[in-house]
């Protein structure tokens, strides 16, 4: 494994009497993309700003690239690029202008990875027409050109999707997996999309009340175990044998929805059961049981939306 | 150092990338050159319609007809001495009106003795006038001055009147309001200053000290003897002053009194909205998350609003100077007088222009550093360019008034002080309150400067933003 791109230490931030950020820690590997999940106030928005030297850290320690965010802000920011919701620009400037802006804030960004950047996010007809002008899609290209134009190891993305059509969420979300395969860069993602987020992430943090729940893999949250329950579904005839069949070889309940039989079986006792049934002569053209979804397994670890 | 350059080229470019500076520029600009137009247009009226001679000839036979016996002799005379003015024509505003009254008049100046003119002064001054020997006459004057001098015994008013008489014969200027004259000007204005300066001083002399204050009394005397050395030095060195109506003097009208307030405007709006923009628009974040700390955003931001206050002046100074040139004729640089302990010194007014552009530049200043701290605190524009607005334009007037109330309290405030310019003016009626002094004044400044931008760089050091 190797080092990590982003050392989040012990994290706490206390506003007032309360504790909106609790104790929270977490690495982010180089070539990853990590998807920050967790109900409205769980502190994911937070979690970023304290990333990105936008709010203070009340205890604890961010490190992106080794260098500490309090301490050597400028060394770690110097890494990181960032996307918050839809990025705002100067309407009155035209594309290009508000990236040699951003662009001289770096220095040494050189004509040909300028260029090169402008024709990764496909503005090369409109970059220098005025921002006022742009649609979403195109201002939401524009962010990712000024998040990545100067090479960071690791990239910030707080609802990156927000007001984007289905083709714009497409081409950030194929964008961004190029860019962790091509220049092994970090990403951070946040969302609200489960849908997006099983689309995009390697991996998944779950947050809840400022605390961390959990961290897994996306393989782990979609793959079942042999010993979870699943809701299977058969498309066989004749039905009624098979019915009997089932009742039969397990103790499951079991109802008939629209031509095909559907009860609750484990994972590994699938196989057993199709074998009993080609025993007893039914005929299968089909086995079907819904995907294991990001959104079922987040509520059930979160337990719903409770703020607080 | 390089990237503080780099952050404050970005600012300068995003001010200059928006129309409404365009804007400001353009009437910037135009209220430059419509005053030229204005001066020249106004200068260049014929003036008032004064009644003809022949009218006012009309009239005096038309009165003499229903005045009294006592009267008649007096119109007699005026009679006469407008027929003269006819015959012989005399202009109005020549010298020459004033001998001719001289040589009718029935009744001498002192005491209102009724005396009929006597046949050699007549003779006399008739010379002068067929001569045009205005020496002549004014050391006839003058004579006739010196002897009731003699005979008051030092209390007789009329030193003055000697005095002028003799800077006229000294310098060589013509009495009479026909001809236009510059030094004919400066010694009036001499007569002017020798006038408040002995109203003053018997003001003082006489005084009680529980009626009155002698402050204003010593501030005439102050004024009127520094503006006499003045005059003098001019008559004496052939320094002409610096007229509204010619280039430097236009020039200088428009800087000290219309560009800097205009461009003070203009600054503190770009001051309301060069960080609380950066909030309202939502770009704040894209310029927190790069490697800069949070002040030297924020100082470049500050220093641009310096830089731009330049660029404003110099085209003021440039537009100024040509629109001068073009409407009262190119010149060269002229001399500024003014009075250093005592003695009268001169300046070129090119630099005195630049040091009273300078100084009052700092009430500019002040303005636009307290928008700027209200817009980062605040996060709003709109508050931060009304409130620094409004303590530019209401602050001279409420100072002006806690100082005629005497009230000592406000010599604390940042009104009374930033008027540097004051200082420099030889006119002490302009320091609101007794006592204060150029150092004084630096500091008070000094020190509100310092805390507002204190304010400015902590609050915008330690804030959390939202996104």
């Amino acid at each position: 494994m190797s080092k990590p791109v982003v050392e989040i230490r012990n994290i706490s931030k206390k506003i007032g009497k309360r504790l909106i950020i609790d104790d929270l820690s977490m690495d982010i590997y180089p070539g990853e993309v990590l998807g920050l999940l967790g109900p409205n106030g769980a502190g994911k928005t937070t979690t970023i700003r304290m990333m990105l030297g936008l709010a203070s850290l009340t205890k604890g320690e961010i490190y992106i690239d080794g260098y500490s965010i309090k301490s050597q802000f400028t060394k770690a920011i110097a890494n990181v690029g960032g996307i918050v919701e839809n990025p705002e620009m100067y309407k009155y400037m035209s594309g290009r202008d508000n990236l040699e802006h951003y662009a001289r804030m770096h220095g040494g960004i050189s004509k040909e990875r300028f260029d090169e950047v402008i024709s990764f996010i496909g503005l090369e007809n409109r970059i220098n027409d005025k921002v006022r002008r742009y649609s979403l899609g195109m201002r939401q290209r524009l962010g990712v050109a000024q998040a990545i134009m100067h090479s960071p190891k690791l990239l910030v993305l707080d609802e990156p999707t927000n007001g984007l059509d289905p083709a714009g969420i497409k081409e950030l979300r194929d964008k961004l997996r190029e860019l962790a395969r091509k220049e092994n860069l970090a990403v951070l993602v946040s969302s609200h999309m489960l849908s997006e987020m099983e689309l995009m992430c390697d991996r998944v943090a779950i947050i809840q009340n400022g605390r961390l729940i959990d961290v897994k893999t996306m393989e782990e949250l979609s793959s079942y175990t042999d010993t979870d329950k699943l809701e299977v579904s058969f498309e066989v005839a004749p039905i009624e044998d098979a019915a009997k069949i089932i009742s039969e070889k397990t103790n499951n309940a079991f109802e008939i929805v629209g031509g095909n039989i559907v009860t609750m079986l484990e994972h590994d006792k699938i196989p057993h059961l199709v074998n009993s049934l080609v025993a007893g002569g039914i005929e299968i053209y089909r086995i079907e049981y819904a995907k294991k979804s990001l959104e079922a397994e987040f509520l059930a670890v979160t337990g719903g939306n409770i703020i607080g | 150092m390089a990237n503080f350059f780099s952050l404050m080229h970005n600012e300068h470019t995003k001010i200059y990338k928006k129309l409404s500076t365009y804007i400001m520029i353009a009437i910037l600009i135009a209220l430059t050159i419509v005053p030229a137009i204005i001066i020249k247009y106004v200068n260049n009226r014929e003036y008032g319609d004064s009644w003809g001679d022949e009218q006012y000839l009309a009239h005096l036979e038309q009165i003499m007809k229903d005045a009294s016996e006592e009267e008649k002799p007096y119109y007699e005379s005026e009679i006469k001495v407008v027929k003269y003015n006819i015959e012989n024509g005399i202009e109005e505003g020549s010298w020459k009106r004033d001998a001719v009254s001289d040589m009718f008049s029935t009744f001498k100046e002192i005491g209102g003795e009724n005396q009929s003119a006597d046949n050699e002064d007549f003779t006399k001054i008739e010379a002068f006038v067929k001569n045009d020997d205005w020496r002549g006459y004014l050391n006839h004057q003058k004579e006739g001055y010196e002897k009731i001098i003699k005979e008051s015994d030092g209390d007789s008013g009329y030193e003055l009147v000697v005095d002028i008489i003799d800077m006229r014969l000294k310098y060589d200027i013509r009495p009479g309001t026909d001809i236009k004259s510059w030094k004919s000007d400066v010694l009036f204005s001499y007569g002017n200053a020798a006038n408040d300066k002995d109203w003053a001083q018997e003001s003082l002399k006489d005084m009680t000290p529980i009626e009155e204050e002698p402050e204003y009394f010593e501030e005439v005397l102050d004024s009127s003897n520094k503006d006499m050395a003045k005059y003098r030095y001019r008559l004496e060195n052939d320094i002409k002053p610096v007229e509204e109506n010619s280039q430097w003097g236009f020039m200088n009208e428009i800087i000290q009194f219309l560009a800097i307030n205009l461009i003070a405007v203009f600054i503190a709006i770009i001051a309301g909205a060069i960080v609380a923009g950066e909030f309202g628009n939502g770009t704040i974040k894209l310029l927190l998350i790069r490697p800069h700390r949070r002040w030297k955003l924020l100082a470049s931001k500050y220093a641009t609003l310096f830089v731009f206050t330049l660029e404003m002046l110099a085209i003021a100074l440039v537009v100024s100077f040509v629109t001068g040139g073009i409407f009262f004729g190119f010149e060269g640089i002229p001399t500024f007088l003014r009075v250093s302990n005592g003695a009268v010194v001169e300046q070129s007014y090119l630099i005195r222009l630049l040091f009273e552009t300078a100084l009052n530049s700092v009430p500019l200043i002040i303005t636009f550093t307290m928008a700027f701290m209200i817009s980062t605190v605040f996060k709003s524009a709109g508050l931060s360019i009304g409130l620094s607005l409004f303590l530019l334009l209401t602050g001279p007037t409420v100072t002006m008034i806690l100082a005629e109330l005497k009230f000592k309290p406000a010599k604390y405030l940042i009104t009374a002080n930033w008027n540097l310019v004051n200082y420099f003016m030889d006119d002490i009626s302009l320091i609101p309150f007794k006592g204060m002094t150029l150092a004084y004044s630096v500091v008070n400044v000094l020190v509100y400067f310092i805390i507002s931008n204190v304010i400015s760089f902590t609050i915008f050091a330690k804030r959390d933003v939202a996104t």
